[in-house]
């Protein structure tokens, strides 16, 4: 019995001092500088030597900041940024891009600060433009500053690959119709390589190609509809069942049929779309601006082409306004987060930006012809966008709607799970759950 | 005669398959050192091509300073091991402790314990994700490796307790009973007797567990989020952009990730081997 | 090794146990097992109290639950995409229960028949739990892409075709999850079935071979007999961890294409992070947390009783 209870108070005594260590430890290792003021910033690791420029101007402005950026990943980014905006120990800075869940949770809950003198002092409004300043604001307020704008849907195709297999280019970098389409790609396949590159399982390409037809073939009313008619407030006047949606769901099936894509390409991911691209197995690939900077030199020649609408109407670019940094309520420094806002807006960083990580300028006054760093052809891809380009679709509606629901039902589509009937009632099925939910 | 026939050929098919199956277990490994030898391009399109194929053994270097924004493979290298360490000390200490002494108690007593542990094992991580992080906020232990270190004690503690309750149900008692003639209490019987004895099955199951925290990445990546305090796993994920991923260097960092789980095995598989024989699991 | 004789070895009787003092040692052992149930009930019973509140509320994530009693379960009932994520996991959950333990019974029998090289299967056949599931995830979701990934190419040049998408189509997507789940755990499954078989002593073995029975006939009545106890727990655990499993599916197809392999697991988490219901997700959650206690319990029962019998 002696024993026992001397065992017993050398257990008390050890689970003592573990705790008092594990106490201690937390102590040191969770100490905050009282001096010092810390501002963190989140960033996408793409852009982090853009955002590290940013950093030091401000750093520089005042002495004993110190800027710590995190890096947040694409996942992150549109699902659990929520909880982590929304937290008390939230950073000062976060990515919320406009057309991801977190954005709208975060507005219903009031997580976010009205960002209208950022607007001010930086001439957002002007430099936006007034579609993009538009789609920026919440019920007429901005929450959002945009730091990079991003064009996408622009196909990339293989000029050797042409050449080899007798398809001419397109005049204009236009797909003059399907048909044209089809023979290219039958020529192609004859030569030995594949259509067109699309990463089927990357959970965003299908909703590009949705986004392309839709602006191309929908009337102006419905398309204008399909982009408001999921906001509070707002009725449906065209639903998604109606041939105005489908014939966009249509086209990519009837390109299915004809074999324009690659074997097995509603399982591939991103990535190997890309790298069918660049080994030269596939002789085009969907992408954007940010390809050449991303896949620089090949040992072919590429240039940059745009595909058919469904009645041979063309299609355009797509423009992406979407890439947004916001404040929480939570931020204990908003005062500094703002100025950061309006340094990243700031021409000089917005230059920076472009040269050094090939993003587009979020601003009109930074022109992409300024930039000789982005390279001849995003100059091409930008100039041609400055006449023609279009709103998406995906870029614009909430994710659980747009992006991630029709994605994945274009995949359901084009595996054969669904017809095009089946997946515009699916569509409309959805649209009506979430106007329940949400007004 | 035919006896003996009948043995060799179930030998010569058991051997075949043997064969196939080790041959299953093991080319991936050697298949994913290889990819991470190559381009991002080669990766997809020309994964087997040896001969005349363009290496890119910098995806090595790549990994070792790690995705921009981090702070480097050897940071997320000591992050992993501080989360290993703690989380298995305690699971194993904690499990070990808890298995042994819920066979001394009462059947009731006994019963309700392992049917919470089973009733735990249950549980999806992905519903624990919010939870956790809204009372790793509330105490300010967020981006602490050691404080996912003790989420992980608790995660991998029903596994342990389970595995290990069954080894000591088949526990001698006469040791236990010879302890006591010697005026040993319950507890120090524990630490002077039964612990040591347990060395196998406790090797085995923190292996196994270890396995499972090195590369866990739904609740790490959540509960860690400054650059400064993540695991490999999760900062390996920051190799992947908005548009697309540097694979050749995620493979490089998987790699260096795997070997030393693959060296840690390789000097302790006998006891895992033996740990999990002995005295017969889940009786 | 020696096997311990079956004695020393069989599981405690009442009697030994009454042996000792029950009155005084039930109270420091309560107390000894206290820190263990106090990790349970934060850990575990807290989380899982708020998961039930959750599922009885709608909830974005973020700001406050507004109480909604039994809708979501209501809603649940009606909702396709929920019963065929269920469905999806039973499937993949016994698919990969019962491919394990096949497979770990095999291998375990020829090793523990004394194959040639037992020593050397024994390191090689547990590499596959060792990689991380992350890794796994994306070597064989590139490893069976048709025509470059390695599973075609091997079967191109076996002649039986090299452009199979085997995730592109959706009646297979799910059987390409199953096959790597049962790769990965096949390893730890051979190391438990194969330490019971070592339980089961020589002399059984040689007193039916002296009755004439051959290896075949010895492994069918005495082998499997004896390890049934076993192989039912693992067969009970790997369901449960495959059902679970998050991972894996989501590393390998993101729950693609469409929602071909959209396990519970894959749709509680589109659910509650990519279109913010985390009232529906919570009310799927705990529907397959019932479901798995129910077989989970009804299982091990199951097992407890035969190992009496036995």
């Amino acid at each position: 019995m002696n024993h026992s209870s001397l065992t017993r108070r050398r257990i008390l005594f050890i689970a003592a001092l573990a705790s008092a260590a594990t106490l201690v430890l937390a102590g040191c290792t969770s100490s905050k500088s009282t001096t010092d003021t810390n501002l963190t910033v989140q960033a996408q690791a793409a852009q982090l030597p853009a955002f590290q420029y940013a950093a030091k101007l401000l750093e520089k402005k005042h002495p004993g900041l110190k800027v710590k950026l995190q890096t947040v990943t694409e996942q992150q980014e549109t699902t659990t940024n929520t909880q982590i905006l929304a937290s008390s120990n939230a950073p000062d800075v976060g990515i919320v891009k406009n057309n991801a869940q977190p954005y709208f949770d975060l507005m219903k809950a009031k997580k976010l600060i009205p960002l209208n003198d950022v607007w001010k002092s930086a001439n957002l409004e002007s430099r936006y433009g007034n579609t993009v300043a538009t789609s920026l604001k919440w019920n007429g307020t901005p929450y959002l500053t945009m730091f990079d704008t991003t064009y996408y849907n622009v196909v990339f195709y293989n000029k050797t690959a042409f050449a080899k297999a007798g398809v001419t280019a397109p005049a204009d970098h236009q797909i003059a119709s399907n048909d044209d389409l089809y023979s290219m790609v039958a020529k192609l396949k004859t030569a030995g390589y594949d259509g067109l590159a699309v990463g089927g399982n990357a959970g965003y390409q299908l909703g590009w190609l949705v986004d392309a037809q839709l602006q191309a073939n929908a009337p102006k009313a419905a398309f204008q509809d399909f982009l408001t008619s999921w906001q509070a407030g707002n009725r449906q006047k065209v639903k998604y069942t109606s041939s105005a949606f489908t014939d966009s769901l249509a086209q990519l099936s009837d390109w299915n049929k004809h074999g324009v894509f690659p074997a097995g390409f509603v399982a591939a991911s991103g990535d190997q779309a890309q790298a069918q691209f660049t080994s030269g197995t596939a002789a085009m690939m969907i992408g954007g601006n940010w390809i050449p900077s991303v896949i620089k030199t090949q040992k072919f020649d590429y240039d940059w082409l745009l595909l058919p609408g469904a009645k041979d109407t063309p299609t355009v670019p797509s423009l992406y306004a979407g890439d947004t940094l916001a404040i929480p309520t939570a931020s204990k420094n908003q005062g500094l987060a703002k100025e950061f806002l309006e340094t990243y807006q700031s021409d000089d960083v917005q230059k920076y930006a472009a040269g050094k990580v090939g993003s587009l300028p979020a601003v009109s006054t930074v022109k992409a012809a300024d930039v000789p760093g982005l390279g001849p052809i995003v100059q091409d891809i930008v100039g041609y966008a400055s006449k023609k380009v279009g709103i998406g679709w995906t870029s614009t509606l909430p994710g659980s709607l747009g992006q991630a629901f029709v994605d994945a039902e274009a995949q359901k589509l084009l595996s054969g799970q669904v017809t095009v009937e089946q997946a515009g009632k699916d569509q409309q099925q959805q649209f009506e759950t979430y106007k329940s939910q949400n007004g | 005669m035919s006896r003996r026939r009948t043995v060799r050929v179930t030998t010569a098919a058991g051997q075949l398959w043997a064969i196939l199956w080790s041959l299953l277990a093991a080319v991936p490994f050697v298949l994913i050192i290889l990819l991470a030898f190559k381009s991002n391009t080669d990766i997809f399109t020309n994964p087997l091509g040896i001969i005349g194929v363009e290496w890119s053994p910098q995806n090595f270097a790549e990994a070792w300073t790690g995705p921009p924004g981090g702070q480097g493979f050897a940071g997320y290298l000591l992050n992993s091991a501080v989360v290993v360490i703690v989380a298995i000390t305690g699971c194993v200490l904690l499990g070990a402790f808890t298995a042994y002494f819920a066979t001394l108690a009462s059947a009731r007593v006994r019963t309700a314990v392992i049917r919470g542990f089973l009733a735990a094992t249950t549980l999806p991580l992905i519903m624990l994700l919010i939870p956790y992080y809204t009372a790793f906020n509330a105490a300010d232990v967020l981006s602490q490796p050691w404080a996912l270190g003790v989420v992980y004690i608790a995660v991998c503690l029903p596994t342990c307790v389970l595995i290990l309750h069954s080894f000591y149900l088949g526990f001698p008692p006469e040791l236990r009973e010879a302890a006591a003639l010697d005026g040993l209490g319950i507890v120090r019987t524990f630490v002077a007797v039964v612990l040591p004895l347990s060395k196998g099955p406790i090797v085995a199951v923190a292996m196994v567990n270890g396995f499972f925290v090195w590369g866990e990445t739904q609740l790490a990546i959540v509960l860690l989020q400054s650059p400064e305090s993540r695991t490999i796993p999760v900062g390996l994920l920051d190799f992947q952009g908005q548009f697309g991923a540097n694979t050749g260097a995620i493979f490089a960092g998987l790699t260096m990730a795997t070997l030393p789980l693959i060296v840690v095995y390789l000097i302790f598989n006998r006891s895992i081997a033996k740990g999990v024989a002995l005295g017969g699991v889940f009786r | 090794m020696t096997h311990a004789p079956i004695e020393l070895v069989a599981p405690q009787s009442a009697a030994i146990r009454r042996r000792t003092h029950p009155g005084r040692d039930s109270r420091s052992v309560l107390l000894l097992l206290s820190p263990a149930i106090a990790i349970l009930g934060i850990f575990f019973g807290v989380p899982i109290i708020d998961l039930v509140v959750t599922s009885l509320s709608s909830w974005s994530g973020v700001g406050d639950r507004t109480f909604v009693g039994a809708t979501n379960y209501v809603n649940l009932l009606g909702d396709s995409t929920a019963w065929s994520a269920l469905t999806r996991s039973v499937t993949l959950g016994l698919g990969t229960a019962i491919g394990i333990s096949i497979i770990a019974t095999l291998l375990a029998a020829l090793v523990s028949g004394g194959i040639a090289g037992s020593n050397i299967y024994r390191i090689v056949w547990f590499l596959p739990a060792i990689a991380p599931p992350s890794a796994v995830a994306v070597f064989w979701a590139l490893s069976v892409q048709p025509k470059s990934g390695v599973v075609n190419a091997v079967l191109g040049a076996v002649g039986l075709g090299d452009d199979h998408a085997w995730l592109a189509d959706p009646s297979t997507a799910l059987g390409v999850v199953i096959a790597v789940a049962m790769w990965q755990g096949a390893g730890f499954a051979f190391l438990i079935i194969l330490g019971a078989m070592e339980e089961v002593p020589v002399s059984t073995y040689e007193a039916a071979a002296i009755d004439g029975a051959g290896p075949i006939r010895q492994f069918f009545s005495i082998t499997l007999p004896l390890v049934r106890p076993v192989l039912a727990m693992i067969l009970l655990l790997e369901s449960i961890w495959a059902f679970n499993g998050f991972t894996l599916a989501w590393g390998m197809t993101q729950g693609g294409p469409g929602d071909a392999t959209t396990i519970l697991p894959v749709q509680v988490y589109k659910d509650a992070f990519q279109s913010g219901n985390f009232g529906t997700a919570a009310a799927i959650s705990v529907v397959g947390g019932v479901i798995l206690l129910a077989v989970g319990f009804v299982g091990h029962w199951l097992g407890s009783r035969t190992a009496v019998d036995a």
